[in-house]
């Protein structure tokens, strides 16, 4: 008997755990083409399931975006693995708050 | 030939409009060809990104009878769906209109994944192949952003991803 997680769930917890990462304001479904999961009934926006593992689309709002990333990917990867998926993550910065911006120019 | 009566389940006559996917002691069970087609299509059109179904000409003319009042509604799910079906395997060719902006990679894998699921689910056959044909690709209009209710004026990218994000996060009644 093998355990079968719904590719929406899978979607949403990882897209969940992205968010908590502070420093993570949202996800985006990117400038181009629609970055997201798509399921019976809905979709999950900023984050794409692959064959290898996700995709993760991030708007910042907090340095270093290195940083961020790295929780992100480590966050969404323990998710993945979780629901015996693949679990290679690559995540990208689509955007910065621009108050995030203001912060470190003032300091 | 065989008797009548054998339960040979291979000697049955074949095109026809039925199959059998299931035979007892106390009898056989035939699910035909048209209800795979059309768990196929509830399925494929449960897919967020598919706009429509159907080629060309067999779309326009599913769109004029549901228009029709009294028109013919019943076909109309299984259109852009043809099934080959086995006496344990089927194999289902679709044919799709998505929408423009949408990954029509992710729309076909999507699609695939659950037409297997449901069909094999809902009758017991093995699905073998779902063959995919993306025929157009629907490029929002107006008209389409009016009948969702006109909220969202596409003032930027990030407000609408927003929106859709909120409505995908709502809790679904199943």
């Amino acid at each position: 008997m093998s355990v079968v997680v719904r590719r929406q769930d899978i979607a949403t917890a990882a897209a969940g755990a992205a968010l908590d990462v502070p420093g993570v304001a949202r996800l985006s479904a990117g400038s181009g083409v629609e970055v997201s999961t798509l399921y019976p009934g809905g979709r999950t926006l900023g984050i794409r399931l692959t064959d290898v593992g996700a995709q993760v689309h991030i708007v910042a709002d907090q340095f270093d975006l290195n940083a961020v990333a790295d929780q992100v990917r480590t966050a969404v990867a323990r998710v993945l693995a979780a629901a015996g998926q693949p679990s290679t993550v690559d995540v990208v910065v689509e955007d910065v708050e621009p108050a995030a911006l203001n912060r470190r120019t003032a300091n | 030939m065989s008797a009548p009566g054998t339960g040979d389940l291979a000697e049955q006559p074949r095109g026809g409009q039925s199959t059998v996917s299931r035979s007892t002691e106390q009898g056989t069970t035939r699910i035909a060809e048209s209800v795979v087609a059309k768990i196929a299509g509830l399925a494929a059109r449960d897919i967020p990104g598919v706009y429509a179904m159907g080629a060309g000409m067999a779309r326009r003319v599913g769109q004029l009878k549901a228009i029709i009042p009294g028109g013919d509604s019943s076909g109309s799910a299984a259109q852009g769906v043809s099934v080959q079906v086995g006496e344990r395997e089927a194999a289902i060719d679709l044919d799709l209109v998505t929408w423009y902006g949408v990954s029509i990679m992710d729309i076909s894998d999507a699609v695939r994944r659950h037409v297997v699921g449901q069909v094999e689910e809902m009758t017991g056959l093995r699905v073998v192949e779902v063959n995919i044909q993306v025929d157009d690709i629907h490029v929002e209009t107006p008209e389409d952003r009016q009948s969702r209710g006109g909220q969202e004026q596409r003032a930027s990218v990030d407000s609408q991803d927003q929106q859709r994000q909120h409505d995908d996060e709502r809790p679904r009644v199943r």
